[in-house]
C-alpha cells in the first residue's frame, strides 16, 4: 500500500465537527463494567474515532495483557488511516497486531453489490475469530456505534453471524459522546471526520479494483495536501470525479477563484472530469441511489 | 428527472452551461470557463435539483 509522506498527520481541526461538550463518565463506567465481565478482548480495529476510543478504554479497564487491537489490511484501507491507528496504539501502548485482509479476491465483494460491506467484514471476522482464538481472547468486539444503527449497514450481519460484539452501540454511546469522551482523554481521534473504506467511494455495481482504490486515495490524499480538513469524499464516477466537501469548505472554494487548484489535484490522480458536488459531503451520499432505485 | 427544470435556472441566473444527466445524478458543464457560485445559489440550485428527481448535483472544473 502505498504511504504518502505527508498524510501522517493525525489530528484534524474540522470547523463542521462541534466542540466536544461535557462527557457523561457514567457511559465509561458502564463500558469499563462491560469490558471487565467480557474478560479479555480483540477489537476490530481501524483507527477511527469509535475503534480507537474503545481501544483506549479497553487496555485501561483490561490491561494490555488481555486487550489486542487487530488492524485488517487490503487496498480499501487508506493508508493515512494506518498511520492515525499506528499513533492511537503507540500512544495508548495499545497491543497491535496486523493481518492482510482478503475481501478483494473475494468476487462477490468485487463485484460491488449493495451489501458489499458485509462480504467485507465476513472476510474480515473469519481472520480475526482465529486469532481470539489461538490467544484465548474470550469476546471479539468492534467500534460500531449506537448512530450506527439508523443507517444501512449490511457488514452488522456479517458481524452477528459471528458473534461479535458492539459494546458502543450496546449501551447507546453516540458519536457526539464518544467523541467527548476521546477528547477528555486526550484521544487525537476525537476530532478526526468520519473515515470509512475507499470502497465506498465507488457506486454500487461498479467493480471495486485495487487500480480504482489507488486512484480515489491519491485523489483524496492531493486534495488534503491543499489544506481541506474537514469531511471529504472523492466519488469515483469511472472519468469523473465528484468531490463532497463539509459546507464550510464548500463555499469557500466555491467563492474562490482556486477550483482550478482542486481539479488539477484530482487530474493527477488519474481523473480526466472533476466536479463539486453541490450539496456537499453527505455520510452514505451513494446510498441514496439505492433506496431512490438507481441501482 | 427534469433537467430542463435545472437549465432555465441556471440560464435565469446567467450561467452559461449544459447539464449533463449520469443516472440519477445532474452535472452542470460550464461552457466557457469556471463558474462560481454563491453559497445562496448553490442551496437554491441544490433544492431544485432535488425536487427535478436529481439525487446529485455537481458543478464541472473545467479544464483551464
Amino acid at each position: 500500500m502505498a504511504v504518502e509522506a505527508n498524510q501522517s498527520s493525525v489530528a484534524h481541526d474540522p470547523s463542521d465537527i462541534p466542540p466536544p461538550g461535557t462527557p457523561d463518565l457514567e457511559f465509561e463506567r458502564r463500558l469499563c463494567e462491560w469490558l471487565q465481565e467480557a474478560g479479555s478482548v480483540l477489537i476490530g480495529f481501524s483507527g477511527g474515532v469509535d475503534s480507537a476510543y474503545l481501544a483506549c478504554v479497553a487496555v485501561d479497564c483490561l490491561g494490555a495483557d488481555r486487550t489486542l487491537a487487530v488492524i485488517g489490511r487490503s487496498a480499501s484501507y487508506p493508508a493515512e488511516q494506518w498511520h492515525r491507528a499506528r499513533d492511537v496504539a503507540d500512544r495508548f501502548g495499545i497491543p497491535v497486531l496486523e493481518l492482510d485482509t482478503s475481501e478483494m479476491d473475494d468476487p462477490e465483494y468485487a463485484a460491488n453489490p449493495v451489501n458489499r460491506c458485509y462480504f467485507c467484514k465476513r472476510d474480515l471476522w473469519q481472520h480475526l475469530l482465529p486469532v481470539a482464538q489461538e490467544r484465548g481472547l474470550t469476546v471479539v468486539v468492534d467500534g460500531t456505534n449506537a448512530d450506527d444503527r439508523h443507517d444501512y449497514r449490511p457488514g452488522a450481519r456479517a458481524a452477528r453471524e459471528h458473534g461479535v460484539r458492539s459494546p458502543l452501540a450496546e449501551l447507546g454511546f453516540t458519536k457526539p459522546t464518544i467523541r467527548a469522551l476521546s477528547a477528555r482523554r486526550g484521544i487525537p481521534t476525537w476530532s478526526i471526520p468520519s473515515s470509512p473504506c475507499l470502497s465506498s467511494r465507488i457506486p454500487y455495481g461498479t467493480a471495486v479494483s485495487a487500480e480504482r482504490l489507488l486512484q480515489v486515495e491519491r485523489a483524496e490524499a492531493a486534495l488534503r495536501a491543499l489544506g481541506i480538513r474537514g469531511d471529504l469524499r472523492v466519488r469515483h464516477h469511472g472519468e469523473l470525479a465528484r468531490l463532497e466537501l463539509g459546507a464550510d469548505e464548500l463555499d469557500v472554494w466555491l467563492g474562490s477563484d482556486r477550483t482550478a487548484d482542486l481539479a488539477r489535484a484530482v487530474r493527477q490522480a488519474g481523473y480526466r472530469r472533476v466536479a463539486i458536488d453541490l450539496r456537499g459531503f453527505r455520510s452514505g451520499s451513494l446510498n441514496v441511489m439505492v433506496t431512490t432505485g438507481a441501482v | 428527472m427534469n433537467r430542463a427544470v435545472v437549465e432555465a435556472w441556471l440560464r435565469s441566473a446567467g450561467i452559461h452551461a449544459a447539464v449533463e444527466v449520469r443516472e440519477q445524478q445532474a452535472v452542470v458543464v460550464p461552457e466557457s470557463g469556471p463558474v462560481r457560485l454563491r453559497a445562496d445559489q448553490r442551496h437554491e440550485l441544490v433544492a431544485l435539483a432535488h425536487d427535478a428527481g436529481f439525487t446529485h448535483i455537481s458543478l464541472e472544473i473545467p479544464e483551464e
